[in-house]
């Protein structure tokens, strides 16, 4: 294809892109607010098994600290498939912090153990590769949208050392 | 900041939550048996 072509349907293709997100800007102000956050929004939980596998994600510590700091963000560095995230999205409503949002972050790609354990279920199975690429994101925004906590639970999919260029009280309306 | 992971078999865990808790002049207080937490304070 010329070069000149190649040019203009690249051109139609960042249109259509910018036209997309324009339209799902729309539907979330025109009603108010979306059915699910924009994060969230159109993701086909059908399509993705939950699954809340994960280490420790219902320690007692969690609600000492709740309890305690009574917290306005939470930043979690490294989410796996969500359970620990979940689990403060609970202790949040357990303890009436309506304002209490938890910003995860994480690349959902894995650490080096779950890549090099191969016959450990909850390690290199639990990444789903689909294409050779981790699909734990899906798995992560399964979970949330089954437990209702799309609103408190905001994912942040970078590595730590980008996200800790954002300020800890990083909010979801600036990610 | 708490996390977990403050293990042997997670040398680099060690390693940072021991930078992080010496460049923020925290406090770092850590509990093998709790599933290897570890937490840093000021």
């Amino acid at each position: 294809m010329p070069y000149s072509e190649r040019l203009q349907k690249n051109r139609l293709a960042k249109g259509n892109v910018i036209w997309t997100i324009a339209l799902l800007l729309a539907c979330t102000t025109s009603t108010g607010r979306a059915a699910e956050p924009l994060k969230y929004y159109g993701f086909d939980k059908a399509s993705h098994a939950t699954d809340l596998q994960g280490w420790g994600s219902t320690d007692p510590i969690f609600s000492v600290l709740f309890d305690k700091l009574r917290p306005k963000h939470v930043a979690e560095i490294g989410t796996w498939k969500g359970a620990s995230a979940l689990h403060m999205a609970y202790l949040a409503n357990q303890y009436g912090l309506e304002d209490c949002e938890i910003v995860c972050i994480d690349t959902w790609l894995g650490s080096i153990e779950h890549w090099f354990f191969r016959d450990r279920p909850d390690y290199f199975p639990s990444l789903k590769l689909r294409q050779g690429y981790p699909t734990l994101y899906m798995t992560f925004l399964a979970n949330v949208i089954e437990a209702g906590a799309t609103e408190r639970i905001v994912p942040f999919p970078v590595a730590s050392t980008a996200a800790a260029r954002f300020s800890p009280r990083t909010r979801s309306s600036s990610i | 900041m708490f996390g977990d992971d403050y293990d042997d078999a997670f040398p680099g865990v060690i390693r940072a939550v021991d930078e992080f808790a010496a460049s923020t002049d925290g406090r770092l207080q850590t509990n093998r048996k709790a599933s290897n937490k570890w937490m840093v304070q000021r």
